[in-house]
C-alpha cells in the first residue's frame, strides 16, 4: 500500500509581507478586538470633533448676540434722548404742555435703557465708549430738564436760544458717540455670523464623513475577519475532515502563521505525517507477520513431510513382509511394527495439529452445525469399536434443530476422540451416553459419559496435559497421549471448551461447550432416529455393490468409507478428481456413483454431463453429495437424471436408504428416479 | 497389469519399497525411477510412461511446479500423475488437484491402496 503525501506546491504558499506577518502572528482574540475597535475608534473621533465644533459655534453665537444687544441698547438710549429733545423743542415753540408727553415717556425709559446699555457693554473697549456716550446722554437729558424748567418759568424765546443751540450741539455729540459705539459690534456681529454659518457646514461635513468612515472601518473589519480568519478556519475544518477520511491534506497558503489557526494547521500536518508513519509501521509489521506465518507454515509442512517419508518406508516394508510367508513369530513382529508405526503416524498428525493451533495457523471454518447429525455420525463410526468391547452407546435424542457454531470436521474429530476414549477406557459391557443440551441462551453443551473406573479428582487436570495417560502404562490401551489436549485445543479454537468430571468407580463425563447458533431447519429425515447400525450380516444388501465416490475432501471420504465398512457387501472406491472419476467409471462401471459438485479442475456437473454422454457410463446411477443446494442447481440435476441429491453435512441414514434402494434395484436399471433431499 | 510407471522420489528407501512391491505384486509393470524434478520430466518425455507417481517434495522443485511443467509439455500432458505426499492438509491437496493431479495418496501410503490406484491407470 502506497501512502500518498502531497507537498504544498510552491505557488500555493504565499510569502507574507512584514505587516501581514505581524497581523498573522497576532492571537485570534487580539484580531477580534482590532476588528471591533477600528469602527469604534472612528466613531469616537468623529463624535468628539463634532462636540468641539459645536462648542465653538455656541461661543461665536454668544459673541454675536452680545454685539447685537450693545448696538440695540445704544440706539435705544439715543432714541430716548432724541424723543426728549423733540418734546422740549415743541413745548418751547408752542408752550403747550401736551408736547411734553414724548419727553416724559423718554425720561422714564432713559434710566432702564441706560442700564441695559451698561449690561451689554461688557467688553473693555466698549465699556469706555459706553461710559462716554452714557455721560453725554445724561448731560443732554439734564440740559433738557433745565430747558423745560426755564420754559415753564416763562422765559422768552430769545432767552432760550443759547440753551437750545447748546442742546443741539450736545445731541450731535451724542449721535456721533452712539454711532462710534455701534460701529464695532455691528461689524463684529456680521463677521461672527459668517463664522457660525461656516462652522455649521463644517459640522455637517464632519458628521457625514464620520458616518462614512465608521461604515468603512466596519466593512474592513468584517472583510479582515471573513477573508482571513473565517476562511482559514473553514480550510482547517476541511483538512481535519480529510485527515479523518485518510485523504491527503490541502496545502495551507500561509504555513508559518503564528496564531492559533497557524498552530492548528501545523498540528494537522503533523498528525497527517504521524498517521502516514504509523501506517507504514503497521504495513511493515503486517508484512513481517505474514512472512513469519509463511515460514511457520513451511516449517510445519516440511516437518510433516520429513516425518512421514521415513515412516512410509517403515510401514511399506512391513506391509511387504506381511505378503511373504512368515513364521508365526515373525508375523507377530511385523504386526507390532505396523501398530507402532500407525501409532507414530497418529502422534505426528496430532502434534502437527497442536503445533498449528499454537502457532495460530490453525484454521477452523466456523459455521452453523446441527448437533444431532454429527453425534449420530460419530456414534455410527465408533459402533464397530464399541461392539468389539460389548459396549452400548446411547444417545437420548438431542433437541432437534439444535445447532452450534463450529467447524464440523473438527467437532467430529473431538467427538471421535472422546467417544473412542469412553469405549477404550470403559469396562467390558459398559455404557456410553452422549447427551446434548442448550444450557444457556448462548451455549450448548455436549457430554460423553462412560461407566469406566473413573479418574481420581487429583488427576483430572493432568489428563489435558500432553502425554499424560493415566494408568495406560499398565494397560494395553492404545493411544497417543495428546488426544485430549488436542480435543481441548480444538474446542477452544472454536471459542468453546472441554472439561472433565469423574466419580471414581462410576465413570467419567467429558463436557464440550460450544457457542450456540440459531436452530437449523430440520432435514427431512432428521425427525426419525436411526439406530446405530450393528455389524451384522445383512443378506438383503446382496454382495458386491461397487460404489465410486468422486470427492476431493479427505474428511468426507473418510466418513463415507467408514460408513460403508459397516455395511457388508459394499465396496467403495474413492477418487479425488473428476478426471480420475471419469476414467474409473469407464473402466469399472460401478453400481453407484456418489459425486461431489465442488471438484477441483473438472466441476461436478461437467463430470455428470460426460458420464451421461458416454454409452458405457450413461446407465450408472449417480447421486450428488453437495453443500450447494440452490433450487436452480437441483432443477438442472434432476433434468440430468440423478437419482438423489444429498446435502452436506451428510445424513448417514439417508445415505443408507439410498444404498438399500440401489442394492434392491440393481437388476432393474436405470434405477429409481426418485429424488430425495430438498426439492424446491 | 502391464505398462511403464515412472516414480519420482528423492528417498531411496521409498524407491526400493515401490520397486520390491511391483516386482512382487505386478511383475508386468516396468518401473522407472528418477530422484529429481528435471530428471523426472526428462524420463517422462523419453519413456512415455502410462502413469507417473510423484513425490510432492523434491529438492529444489515443488510437486506443483513439476505438475505444471508436465502439463505444459505436449509429450507428457496426457500422462496421469498421482501425487504421493507427506503433507495432506486440505489446502495442499486442493492446490495439487487444481494444478492437474489425477489423484492423491497421503504418505505413509497403504501398499494395497497404491496397487489399487496404479491398477486403475494401467491395463
Amino acid at each position: 500500500v502506497k501512502t500518498r503525501r502531497m507537498r504544498a506546491p510552491p505557488s500555493a504558499a504565499v510569502r507574507p509581507g512584514r505587516m501581514q506577518r505581524w497581523w498573522l502572528n497576532r492571537p485570534v482574540r487580539a484580531k477580534g478586538m482590532v476588528v471591533v475597535a477600528v469602527p469604534l475608534i472612528a466613531l469616537v473621533a468623529v463624535t468628539s470633533a463634532s462636540l468641539v465644533l459645536e462648542h465653538n459655534e455656541r461661543q461665536e453665537r454668544g459673541v454675536a448676540l452680545t454685539a447685537s444687544a450693545l448696538s440695540t441698547s445704544a440706539q435705544q438710549v439715543l432714541s430716548d434722548a432724541v424723543n426728549a429733545e423733540t418734546g422740549v423743542r415743541g413745548y418751547a415753540a408752542t408752550r403747550d404742555p401736551l408736547f411734553l408727553n414724548p419727553y416724559s415717556v423718554s425720561v422714564t425709559r432713559f434710566a432702564r435703557d441706560q442700564a441695559a446699555l451698561r449690561t451689554a457693554a461688557t467688553g473693555e473697549g466698549n465699556s469706555r465708549a459706553e461710559r462716554t456716550a452714557a455721560a453725554t446722554a445724561t448731560t443732554a437729558m439734564a440740559e433738557l430738564a433745565r430747558l423745560r424748567s426755564a420754559i415753564s418759568a416763562g422765559a422768552s424765546v430769545t432767552a432760550l436760544r443759547p440753551a437750545l443751540e447748546h442742546g443741539k450741539t450736545t445731541m450731535d455729540t451724542l449721535r456721533r458717540q452712539t454711532a462710534a459705539l455701534t460701529r464695532g459690534p455691528t461689524a463684529l456681529n456680521l463677521v461672527r455670523r459668517d463664522d457660525v454659518t461656516r462652522l455649521e457646514s463644517t459640522i455637517n461635513w464632519v458628521s457625514v464623513a464620520g458616518l462614512a468612515l465608521g461604515l468603512l472601518a466596519g466593512l474592513i473589519g468584517v472583510m479582515l475577519f471573513g477573508s482571513g480568519i473565517s476562511r482559514r478556519v473553514t480550510r482547517a475544518a476541511a483538512n481535519a475532515d480529510r485527515l479523518g477520511e485518510g485523504q491527503p491534506l490541502e496545502p495551507v497558503p500561509v504555513p508559518s502563521a503564528g496564531d492559533e489557526l497557524g498552530r492548528l494547521a501545523r498540528s494537522l500536518t503533523r498528525a497527517e505525517k504521524l498517521m502516514a508513519r504509523r501506517t507504514t509501521e503497521l504495513i511493515t509489521a503486517r508484512d513481517e507477520a505474514v512472512t513469519a506465518t509463511q515460514a511457520k507454515n513451511t516449517f510445519l509442512s516440511s516437518t510433516s513431510h520429513e516425518l512421514r517419508t521415513p515412516l512410509n518406508a517403515v510401514l511399506g516394508f512391513a506391509q511387504l513382509l506381511q505378503l511373504s510367508d512368515l513364521s508365526q513369530e515373525d508375523e507377530d513382529g511385523v504386526e507390532r511394527i505396523l501398530a507402532a508405526g500407525h501409532h507414530l503416524l497418529a502422534l505426528i498428525n496430532e502434534l502437527i495439529d497442536i503445533a498449528r493451533i499454537e502457532s495460530g495457523e490453525f484454521s477452523v471454518s466456523v459455521e452453523p452445525v446441527a448437533v444431532q447429525p454429527v453425534v449420530e455420525e460419530t456414534g455410527q463410526l465408533m459402533a464397530p469399536l464399541a461392539a468389539s468391547r460389548s459396549i452400548t452407546i446411547s444417545q437420548p435424542g438431542p433437541p432437534p434443530g439444535l445447532a452450534v457454531k463450529a467447524d464440523r470436521q473438527r467437532l467430529h474429530q473431538i467427538l471421535v476422540n472422546l467417544l473412542s476414549n469412553a469405549i477404550k477406557y470403559n469396562s467390558i459391557g459398559g455404557h456410553v451416553t452422549i447427551t446434548c443440551q442448550a444450557d444457556s441462551p448462548g451455549q450448548v453443551s455436549l457430554t460423553v459419559a462412560d461407566t469406566g473406573p473413573g479418574i481420581p479428582a487429583a488427576d483430572l487436570d493432568r489428563i489435558f496435559d500432553p502425554f499424560e495417560r493415566l494408568g495406560a502404562e499398565q494397560s494395553a490401551i492404545e493411544g497417543t497421549g495428546i488426544g485430549l489436549p488436542l480435543a481441548r485445543a480444538l474446542a477452544e479454537a472454536m471459542h468453546g471448551g472441554l472439561t472433565a468430571a469423574s466419580v471414581p468407580g462410576e465413570g467419567t463425563t467429558f463436557t464440550i461447550t460450544l457457542p450456540r447458533s440459531p436452530d437449523l431447519a430440520q432435514a427431512p429425515a432428521a425427525g426419525v432416529r436411526v439406530p446405530v447400525p450393528r455389524i451384522a450380516p445383512d443378506d438383503a444388501a446382496g454382495d458386491g455393490i461397487r460404489v465410486l465416490y468422486i470427492e476431493d475432501n479427505p474428511a468426507n471420504i473418510e466418513v463415507v468409507t467408514r460408513f460403508l465398512k459397516t455395511r457388508p457387501g459394499m465396496r467403495l472406491q474413492s477418487v479425488a478428481s473428476g478426471q480420475a472419476g471419469l476414467e474409473s467409471a469407464t473402466r469399472e462401471v460401478p453400481d453407484l456413483i456418489l459425486l461431489d459438485l465442488h471438484l477441483p479442475g473438472l466441476h461436478g456437473d461437467e463430470v455428470l454431463r460426460r458420464l451421461r454422454d458416454k454409452p458405457a457410463t450413461a446407465g450408472i446411477p449417480v447421486a450428488i453429495l453437495s453443500a450447494e443446494a440452490s433450487p436452480a442447481i437441483i432443477r438442472n440435476l434432476r433434468a440430468s437424471g440423478v437419482i438423489a441429491y444429498l446435502t452436506k453435512p451428510l445424513d448417514l441414514a439417508e445415505l443408507g436408504r439410498l444404498l438399500d434402494s440401489v442394492a434392491a434395484g440393481r437388476d432393474r436399471r436405470p434405477g429409481p428416479a426418485s429424488l430425495t433431499g430438498p426439492i424446491p | 497389469v502391464n505398462g511403464v510407471v515412472l516414480y519420482i522420489d528423492d528417498n531411496q528407501d521409498n524407491i526400493l519399497l515401490v520397486q520390491r512391491l511391483f516386482e512382487r505384486k505386478c511383475p508386468g509393470v516396468q518401473l522407472h525411477t528418477a530422484m529429481t524434478g528435471p530428471d523426472g520430466i526428462g524420463a517422462a518425455i523419453d519413456d512415455q510412461p502410462a502413469l507417473i507417481l510423484l513425490d510432492n517434495r523434491l529438492p529444489g522443485t515443488s510437486g506443483e511446479q513439476i505438475l505444471r511443467q508436465l502439463a505444459a509439455t505436449p509429450a507428457t500432458a496426457a500422462i496421469p500423475v498421482v501425487i504421493l505426499s507427506g503433507d495432506s492438509s486440505p489446502a495442499t491437496v486442493n492446490e495439487l488437484l487444481a494444478a492437474g493431479a489425477a489423484d492423491f495418496l497421503a504418505k505413509p501410503f497403504d501398499i494395497h491402496q497404491l496397487l489399487e490406484t496404479v491398477g486403475r491407470y494401467l491395463h
